[in-house]
């Protein structure tokens, strides 16, 4: 039987019998995954359906079986498998946050630079990683070793590993002007998109670390992320369709180009800068290319 | 030769001809749609490519004059017909809204509930308006004022002979017995298997649907608008792609879920109207 998970839609019990309405075994809220055991029952008058499932605790690792109201189940269409993962470093239970693997002994909760680039050189992160602490262990060790977030400077002896070299222009000076020079207004949809024809963007975003979430400005659970930008779609005015690879559920996603921006300016989209992204050539491998 | 609107990137110098040494005519407000009027010229070394074109200033005086290329982008408006317009009713601006029609003597501003209802029952707006006059209850449509939820309902109910009792709100019809009402995308998705959605959203000046902002509440750069949810295909934590009718450019729009969420604002308002209007063929200008 294939293996189903289901996100919990809002905050309920993980119940020993279906019907039940105290007792619970669990806590369950909006940001848990949960797998199917594949039984169900209808309970009540008129009957309603429950569904058993196994929910683990990140915080102490020990799965929990136990029914939950169909109601408060839904569907999670997108397990995304972009970067290939070995199963061996897999946590061991469903997570909303598909780039949390184990590496070097500990949870690493900060692979989204190292995922951004194993898409872009279209390599498996567990290869990536080794490569990248053979080639550069001074580096690597210290960030994989304490599980710390890859700044650019991380990230371009990454992709000194791949044979990559710089420099790997930072994200205005991409989009400098010979007339206007560099500001922060010539990041539009069309000079963007010209950009990107030859040229990968490595972008840093606010996220809700909850969900992955793009976000706009710096709530308590939001956090800096590292995505790829992979096309942009102009339409309307200062608008349109970015596709990127977000490393969070390891997959792809459409959002508007308006919502990038501010998520890469935490809100103002005149704060961009520099150190907001960087351009890597597109004369490199295509993603897929060096799958191992 | 290209004569796509263009819009200005920031605050753009409008110069004399640049083989020219006049003093600049003007500046052109960031965001502003020019029209090329198709003259070209490269000047400078190295040579830089200017477009001449017109804009048309607050009091509609037209200015032309020229461009350094780089301050213009492409205007793309997504405008179609998918609600015939008669064109004997169409506005004459080139930059939309498209739902902005001269009817009953006026220009009205105010019929993004009139353009849902018309998609709804299939009708050309026109064909729906004058439905709409035979019936004295439903004259407030063309007196161009905001439509809410009550008369909404008003609209589609005679007109299309819908069974009050048939058409729930959008929070009666996402309501669970055991928990409650909960708008996420699968439930929506199965909602739109048998019914359309009618739902209030928030746009900016130009149409495009945005994040609800208190800050811009009572500003010309945010404003409620009637579009029609048509299908939903959920994806991801609470997100999917959203299909929907939208009255500004007169055409069909996919979004993201989470971005339609978050354009409702804090009191969800809507009607979920029977019939499925999945599928739909997108028409462009």
């Amino acid at each position: 039987m294939d293996i189903v998970q289901k996100r919990v839609i809002a905050a309920t019990g993980l119940f020993p019998i279906a019907g039940a309405r105290s007792n619970a075994k669990a806590q369950l809220n909006e940001f848990c995954i949960v797998t199917l055991t594949g039984n169900q029952q209808a309970v009540g008058t008129p009957p309603v359906p429950w569904t058993e499932v196994q929910y683990t605790d990140p915080n102490n690792g020990t799965p929990v079986t136990g029914w939950v109201y169909d109601g408060y189940l839904e569907g999670y269409p997108n397990a995304g498998n972009v970067v290939p993962i070995e199963s061996s470093v897999k946590l061991s239970y469903a997570s909303l946050e598909v780039q949390d693997i184990i590496y070097q002994k500990i949870k690493q909760y900060n692979l989204c630079g190292e995922f951004s680039v194993a898409h872009i050189v279209g390599d498996g992160i567990v290869n990536l990683l080794n490569k990248w602490a053979s080639n550069a262990p001074a580096i690597a060790s210290v960030i994989l070793a304490k599980g710390l977030p890859a700044g650019p400077d991380q990230i371009k002896t990454i992709l000194t590993t791949y044979g990559l070299q710089g420099p790997f222009p930072g994200f205005l000076e991409g989009l400098k002007d010979a007339v206007i020079g560099k500001r922060h207004y010539l990041a539009t949809p069309g000079r963007m998109a010209k950009m990107l024809q030859n040229n990968w963007l490595i972008a840093g975003v606010r996220i809700d670390n909850r969900t992955g979430e793009f976000v706009r400005s710096g709530g308590a659970t939001h956090v800096g992320h590292w995505i790829v930008v992979e096309a942009v779609t102009p339409f309307g005015l200062n608008n349109g369709d970015v596709r990127v690879y977000n490393p969070f559920p390891n997959n792809y996603q459409t959002i508007t180009f308006r919502l990038l921006l501010e998520s890469m300016g935490s809100g103002d989209p005149t704060l961009v800068d520099d150190s907001s992204g960087l351009w890597i050539p597109r004369s490199l491998p295509a993603p897929g290319s060096m799958t191992s | 030769m290209d004569k796509t609107l263009k819009w200005t990137i920031w605050l753009t110098p409008l110069e004399p001809p640049p083989s020219s040494s006049g003093p600049k005519l003007l500046d052109i407000p960031p965001h502003t749609i020019v029209r090329p009027t198709g003259n070209h010229q490269t000047a400078g070394d190295p040579a830089h490519p200017w477009t001449e074109i017109e804009y048309l200033s607050q009091n509609m005086q037209s200015h032309i004059g020229w461009v350094y290329d780089s301050y213009l982008e492409d205007y793309l408006p997504n405008f179609g017909d998918v609600v015939h317009i008669d064109p004997s009713v169409k506005s004459g601006s080139p930059y939309g809204p498209v739902q902005d029609i001269n009817f009953n003597g006026m220009t009205q501003h105010n019929l993004s509930a009139g353009f849902c209802a018309a998609y709804i029952g299939g009708d050309p707006i026109v064909d729906f308006l004058n439905k709409c006059q035979t019936n004295p209850s439903l004259a407030f449509i063309t007196k161009d004022k905001a439509v809410n939820v009550q008369q909404l309902q008003q609209l589609v109910t005679p007109v299309y002979s819908y069974s009050p009792s048939g058409i729930h709100s959008l929070t009666d019809g996402l309501n669970d017995p055991i928990t409650g009402v909960q708008i996420t995308s699968g439930r929506v998705s199965k909602m739109l298997q048998t019914y359309c959605l009618v739902v209030s959203v928030h746009i900016s000046s130009f149409g495009e649907i945005v994040f609800y902002d208190p800050s811009k509440l009572k500003t010309p750069d945010m404003g409620s608008h009637w579009v029609v949810v048509v299908d939903v295909a959920p994806f991801g934590y609470d997100d999917g792609e959203v299909t929907l009718y939208n009255p500004y450019p007169n055409n069909m729009e996919k979004i993201a879920f989470r971005l339609l969420y978050q354009s409702l604002g804090p009191n969800p308002t809507g009607l979920w109207v029977p019939g499925s209007k999945k599928i739909p063929a997108v028409s462009t200008s």
